[in-house]
């Protein structure tokens, strides 16, 4: 079949399917490489690759799972040792890096009457939480809880079992949350107290295996 | 972890509430929550914390968008970009260069000795570029070549495409004092875009460009004026396919040709 792959029809096709998750991607991209410049190189090379690579896109299949898999790739192939670099020699001068896009204002309350312990905390804390994961935790609970991916998409893109997705979010989410009291209490969001019923505290055992995927890492 | 409920583990309510169960198990889950205080404090829980997490999502600075087109149409072929020079108010100039250069081309410009060793290619995707009305209309190669028995002075065989081009019409011509024929297509797949086939009785020995294998026969690939011209010889006749496709694409047409 002809398909006139690199005709201006294909752009158009092109951009009328990936333009539309630009933002997805840049969202995922900062907290990827957690600062805004990285982020959007990122963004472009995933956006350049999957241009490049278009006619190997299934027509009629999920485009955003398929950009986010050459967005992970990318990533780990090319950005993190760089990250890892700068992480090193810039240290905490980036700590407000994310300013721009963060409401300081505690967050809104849900529809149901009561309130819960994730419904007061400050976008701020949440992203300081998502950043201190290591990151193969940090990929499966971005896919999981900033994209809504489902566990099959998030191990297609990642290339691993289903079960590993599972088990890596249910971690990932632990630890992300036991660094979110942390914060909460310490902006004083929240009392010491109320967060041990929440069950927001990771397992001693399961800190013993982030400690030895951080050392692999 | 366990939540207080003996029946439903936490890492299941989580899976509920990520929406990966179907809806008939959705339907059980839920009958369970309406009579245990302790899952739906978790499933609650676990709202709390998704909405507090889709909060956490950063929008992409306001020029990134236009960057990132900028980027991706530096990517594209020449001949797009030739076709975008139209669209751009800032390449306004470069049109009017481009009309200008072709008007003094049609005008005479092929008379020029620069243009005698391609005057082939360069006349031929001239004859295209003005999409002139067409002598007979047809749309199968049988009746186009019956009607263009008798009317030169050599004989013609039309390919025939499986796939691809639908045959429009044929025009008489004339290129160099030779006597020629152009083709028109379009192509379905390709926006409906034309596609022309220069015929022509050339006695010069070379043709134009680089050549390729393809099909069992030689065919010379050369661009002019942002057009790709594939050209192949059949007998003594020159047969051109000129397009605004890209390289890869011409060759996949000249492929998918029947000729005999």
């Amino acid at each position: 079949m002809l398909d006139f792959k690199h005709t201006d029809r294909t752009r158009r096709e092109f951009e009328s399917l990936s333009l539309d998750h630009l933002d997805a991607l840049y969202s995922a991209g900062l907290r990827l490489t957690k600062n805004e410049r990285d982020a959007e190189d990122l963004v472009q090379d995933t956006f350049l690759r999957a241009f490049r690579f278009f006619d190997k896109f299934e027509r009629g299949t999920n485009m955003k799972a398929w950009l986010f898999k050459i967005l992970t790739n990318t990533f780990i192939n090319k950005y993190r040792r760089r990250v890892k670099e700068r992480t090193v020699v810039e240290g905490a001068a980036r700590e407000s890096g994310n300013e721009r896009f963060v409401t300081r204002e505690p967050t809104e309350s849900s529809a149901d009457p009561e309130q819960y312990f994730f419904d007061k905390l400050l976008s701020d804390d949440v992203i300081r939480s998502i950043d201190r994961l290591p990151i193969d935790f940090r990929l499966v609970v971005i896919l999981a809880d900033l994209q809504e991916f489902s566990y099959k998409e998030i191990a297609e893109i990642l290339d691993c079992p289903v079960g590993t997705v599972m088990s890596r979010l249910y971690r990932g989410r632990k630890l992300l949350q036991k660094n979110l009291l942390g914060y909460a209490v310490e902006s004083g969001v929240v009392q010491g107290g109320q967060a041990m019923e929440m069950g927001a505290v990771a397992e001693v055992e399961e800190e013993a295996e982030v400690l030895e995927l951080k050392r692999r890492a | 972890m366990t939540h207080g409920c003996r029946k439903l583990e936490e890492t299941f309510l989580h899976a509920f509430v990520d929406g990966e169960f179907s809806a008939e198990e959705n339907a059980e889950v839920k009958l369970h929550l309406a009579e245990c205080p302790a899952c739906t404090h978790a499933v609650r829980l676990h709202q709390s914390y998704k909405a507090a997490m889709l909060r956490a999502n950063s929008a992409a600075p306001h020029a990134f968008y236009g960057e990132v087109r900028e980027r991706l149409l530096e990517e594209e072929p020449q001949q797009n970009r030739w076709a975008r020079a139209f669209q751009r108010p800032s390449a306004v100039a470069v049109a009017a260069a481009a009309v200008g250069a072709a008007a003094w081309f049609l005008a005479g410009g092929l008379s020029h000795p620069l243009f005698n060793s391609h005057s082939l290619i360069d006349d031929g995707v001239a004859l295209h570029a003005r999409a002139l009305p067409l002598d007979f209309t047809a749309n199968d190669p049988g009746t186009a070549q019956q009607w263009l028995e008798g009317k030169l002075d050599f004989g013609v065989r039309l390919p025939r495409f499986a796939q691809g081009p639908r045959l429009q019409g044929v025009r008489l011509s004339s290129v160099h004092q030779r006597q020629a024929a152009v083709v028109t297509y379009y192509l379905p797949q390709g926006n409906g875009r034309r596609v022309s086939l220069l015929i022509v009785d050339d006695p010069e020995p070379e043709l134009p460009g680089a050549a390729h294998h393809i099909a069992n026969r030689e065919v010379w690939l050369s661009r002019a004026r942002g057009f790709n011209v594939a050209s192949w010889r059949n007998d003594e006749i020159v047969y051109s396919l000129i397009s605004d496709l890209d390289e890869q694409d011409v060759l996949a047409l000249v492929q998918a040709a029947e000729i005999r």
